[in-house]
This record gives structure tokens, sequence and C-alpha cells, in this order.
């Protein structure tokens, strides 16, 4: 079953890739300024999946909002675990009354929505993708924080850090050895698990108009688009609707296979 | 140096965890030396302070009071690092190889890590990595061709050596083995018993074996101190406290030693 689940994340998420990475080189129509097209045009060839309000390639904008997705996720989850691990494993290692401190606070922390927070950033920055990246990327912190700080407590516990620390290594390089590398895997899932929350974040932000800003395409701003031509054409909100669901799918996939596979209980059982 | 030489000499060690009604006197009181040379049994039931004593030992804790020495320099108060001298003579062989090796790190990283430290690369110089774990590999009977495999695809017993190899590297002069042979399979711990007791002879070192197995003790040490409740209760050669036990709790552990009928 994990495997399955495994196999399918992998296929989705390199789905987005594909097409990110094809639309840097090449998308069949011009995505941002090519309205040629009727407007609102079913598919038909050679608007595969017809054209927008505008008249553009609704496939062409689909392939490049793939981009911003990819790279919303990329940054958002990067900025998480930059701030979170590191800041995770020194609380590991404060005294229990700090630590608790700590932890108290990436709780209220967490309590913050993200969007809560990306919405009062656009407010004070500005909307666009760079403030929806750092909004969910901050949000997503207390998470790593609390999953880093838990694995390095239980590597900090183990002989092999006492074998370490007899030999006088030091707190940076036992960290560096011994509790990163330990740690990679619950890291991993948690950042397959963010990229997913990243994705739906982004794309709701940019519903919202506080995230990727007009003419670039992202798929939470065609949703939004489509809304307006809703009756006329139900399409136009399909498609950005199903690449959503199957990049967040994908990530999820991902993060819940690594999970079970990383989870020596369960691999022994099967 | 006089071959009579003090390595460790402890002083009123005592040590408490927590407090309140949760307190837990884990070592009271206790005088120990540990002699140039000397195989030290260390033997008691769980929870009779062994391990504190020897973490303590080790400079892995502190002690609540009392104080230790190392080759005539003072350890307790001092910062970890003027501990250099300390941590690259006195090493340590852990009771279970399946949590004492990182099971992310190569069998050639795990021996070298000593070496990598840079307190024990200041008191040893920089020695040939490569060169070093051929040679500590063949001296505990690994083949070195398995240096870039894990722990993982080793055998208990195999582990047990992996851990010991990490621990000679630096050339320690005392090795600290605590209880190096109970997460072992019955068949292989005489083995690597008789791994210990050739490298210790081979390399002159000091040994403080902690066991809660009396007969291993007899088997490899020459002094024991029984120890219960985190007080030494009796100290002495290993063959006379075999036949001549001085405190009913000795006698009560000899007794529980189980014998084989007529044996």
């Amino acid at each position: 079953m994990s495997r399955l689940q495994l196999r399918l994340g992998l296929v989705l998420v390199a789905l987005v890739a594909v097409m990110a990475l094809v639309s840097v080189f090449w998308t069949p129509f011009d995505a941002l300024y090519n309205t040629s097209f009727p407007r609102l045009r079913p598919p038909e060839w050679p608007n595969v999946l017809g054209t927008d309000r505008l008249g553009r390639d609704v496939f062409s904008r689909l392939l490049v909002g793939a981009q911003s997705c990819l790279v919303v996720g990329v940054i958002s989850v990067g900025i998480a675990t930059l701030l979170g691990v590191p800041a995770g494993i020194v609380t590991a290692q404060l005294p229990k009354a700090a630590s608790e401190v700590v932890m108290r606070a990436t709780d209220v922390a967490q309590a913050f929505p993200a969007l809560l927070l990306a919405i009062l950033l656009a407010g004070v920055f500005g909307g666009g993708t760079v403030t929806a990246m750092v909004a969910i990327g901050l949000a997503a912190v207390p998470q790593f924080i609390r999953i880093a700080r838990a694995g390095a407590l239980s590597v900090l516990a183990s002989d092999y850090v006492l074998a370490a620390r007899s030999c006088g290594s030091s707190r940076l390089t036992i960290a560096r050895t011994h509790v990163l590398p330990n740690i990679a895997p619950l890291v991993g899932v948690q950042a397959s698990v963010t990229f997913a929350m990243a994705i739906l974040a982004e794309a709701a932000l940019s519903y919202l108009g506080l995230g990727t800003q007009p003419p670039t395409p992202s798929w939470g701003s065609m949703l939004k688009d489509a809304q307006s031509v809703w009756y006329g054409s139900p399409l136009q909100a399909v498609w950005p609707g199903i690449a959503i669901a199957l990049a967040v799918l994908g990530f999820n996939l991902l993060g819940d296979g690594l999970r079970d596979l990383l989870d020596p209980k369960l691999r022994e059982v099967t | 140096m006089t071959a009579d030489k003090e390595m460790f000499a402890a002083v009123g060690l005592t040590r408490v965890f927590g407090r309140g009604a949760g307190r837990v006197l884990a070592l009271e009181g206790v005088d120990l030396t540990v002699r140039r040379g000397e195989r030290l049994g260390v033997v008691g039931e769980s929870g009779s302070g062994k391990s504190t004593l020897i973490r303590l030992l080790a400079a892995l804790d502190t002690p609540t009071a009392g104080s230790v020495s190392f080759e005539g320099q003072p350890v307790t108060g001092r910062p970890e690092r003027e501990l250099g001298f300390l941590r690259r003579r006195v090493q340590i062989v852990f009771q279970d190889p399946r949590a004492s090796l990182d099971p992310r790190m190569k069998v050639r990283r795990i021996i070298t890590e000593p070496l990598r430290s840079p307190m024990i690369r200041a008191e040893l110089g920089d020695l040939d990595p490569d060169a070093r774990v051929r040679e500590l590999m063949e001296a505990v009977g690994l083949d070195y061709a398995d240096a870039d495999r894990y722990p993982h695809e080793f055998s208990g017993g195999q582990r047990q050596r992996i851990a010991i190899a990490r621990a000679l590297a630096p050339k320690p002069h005392v090795l600290i083995a605590d209880e190096p042979v109970s997460a072992l399979d019955v068949s292989v711990r005489a083995q690597v018993l008789n791994l210990l007791d050739d490298l210790v002879d081979r390399f002159g070192l000091t040994m403080i074996f902690v066991s809660h197995d009396l007969r291993v003790v007899r088997h490899v040490c020459s002094r024991a101190i029984v120890m219960r409740q985190g007080r030494i209760v009796e100290s002495a050669p290993t063959a006379s406290l075999f036949s001549d036990p001085q405190t009913d709790y000795t006698r009560a552990l000899l007794a529980a030693i189980p014998a084989f009928r007529g044996a």
C-alpha cells in the first residue's frame, strides 16, 4: 500500500515538475500576451484546453502556472526548513525551562493561520509572489521546530552521541554529523506535506489577489479569472482546479509514502 | 611514571538526580582509586550506581559533590575545552552496539570519529585515518574490506568489535567497558571478552569493566568493587572476593550465580 502511495505521489510530483520545466523553454503559445485567439473558446485544436476570457491559450497558462506553484513551494519550504530545523536542534539542547518557553511560543505561532499572516504581510508590503512565499514559509516554521526538536531529543539521548561526547566532539559537530543525518527523514516527510500546504495556500492567496500578480499565470489566479465566466464556460475553472488537486494530492501521497517507508515498525510488518 | 601510579582518583563522589519527591541519590560518597594497568571490575545490580560512576569518571556528567582526578590532574570543575587529556586517554565501550553506533554512518567514519575531534587531534597530532582504520579493524578481527559498510550490515558481535575499534582509535590509556557483552548473543560473548582481554594486554591498557555478571568479572578482572545503592560495599582482589566474601551482599550475589549441578 505504502509503495503504491509513494509511486503515485512521485508520478504526480514529477508531472508538475515536468510541466514547469517544459514551460521554461517551450509552451504551445505565449501564455501572457498572445490574445489572438477567440475568447473563451472550448477545447479544440490548436487550443487543446481552450482559451481564457482574454483569448490566451489555457494549456500554455497551465504549464507556466506549474512554475509559480513549484517556486512558491520550494522557497517557502526552504524558508521553513532553514529557519525551523536549526532552531529545533538548538531548542533541543537548551535547559528544560528555556526549551519549554520556546515550545509554548511555537504553540502560539502555530495557532496563527498562514493565510491571515499572508494577508497581514500583503497589507504591509503589498501583495505578490514574494510576500506570499515569505508568509507561507514563516507560517510553517513552528511545525519544523517541533519536528526537528523531537527528533533531535531522541538522537541526543542516544549512546552514539555519548560516545561522540566522550571524544570531545563539540555540540556543533554532533549536531552536524549525528543529529542532522538522523532527523533528515523526518524533516523530508514534513517538507513534503508542507509543500502540499504551500501549493494550496499560494492558490488561495492568488485567488484572493494577494499572490501571483497578473499577467503571470498561477493556478489560483486562473481559478479567480474563471469565476466571472463560471456559467458560460465552467471548464475554465475545471483545469486549474484539477491541476491544484493533483499537485496537492501528489505531495501528500509522497509525504505519507515516505513516512510509511521510514517507519521501521510498519516496515517490519510488510 | 611508576607502575603503581594512580590513573583515576575519586574522592567523596556523590551524584543526586532530580529534587523534591523525585530525588534520587545515585551515588553517595564514593572513594575510589584505579591504578595503572589494573583491571577493575565494577559489580552491582541495576540501579546500584555503576553507570553513574563511570559517567562521572569519564567526565560525561558532573558530580553533585566530590571530585575526580585523572593521572594526577583534576577533572571536576574544569571546562570542557581543558579536558583534552582525558578525552583522548579515556575511551568507553558501551553496552549495546546497536545504540552506540550511528546507524547513518559508515564504519570507516565511526572508527575515525575520535580522530576528527579537534581536542584529540591537539593531543595526538594528525594520523593517517585510512591506515588507522585498517590497523584497528585488523586488531579487532574485522575485515578492512568492510570499512565502507553501515553498522546494520554486521552481526551484534561484529558491531561490538566496531565499537571497540573506535574506542582504541585515539590510543587511550584507559578503556571503560560498560557491560560490553550483556547485549550480545551468549554464543559470541566469550569471543568478545577474549578480544578485550587480548587488546588490554597488547596495548597495556587500564580497564574498568562494569558488569552485573560476577563470572565475567572473575574471568577478566584482577580486582573488583561491589556496589549497592550508590555505595561501594566491598573492594577486593577478584580471587579473594570469590573465596572469602566479606559482606552479606557479596555473598548473596555469589549465591545468585546459576551453577550447573555437579559443576
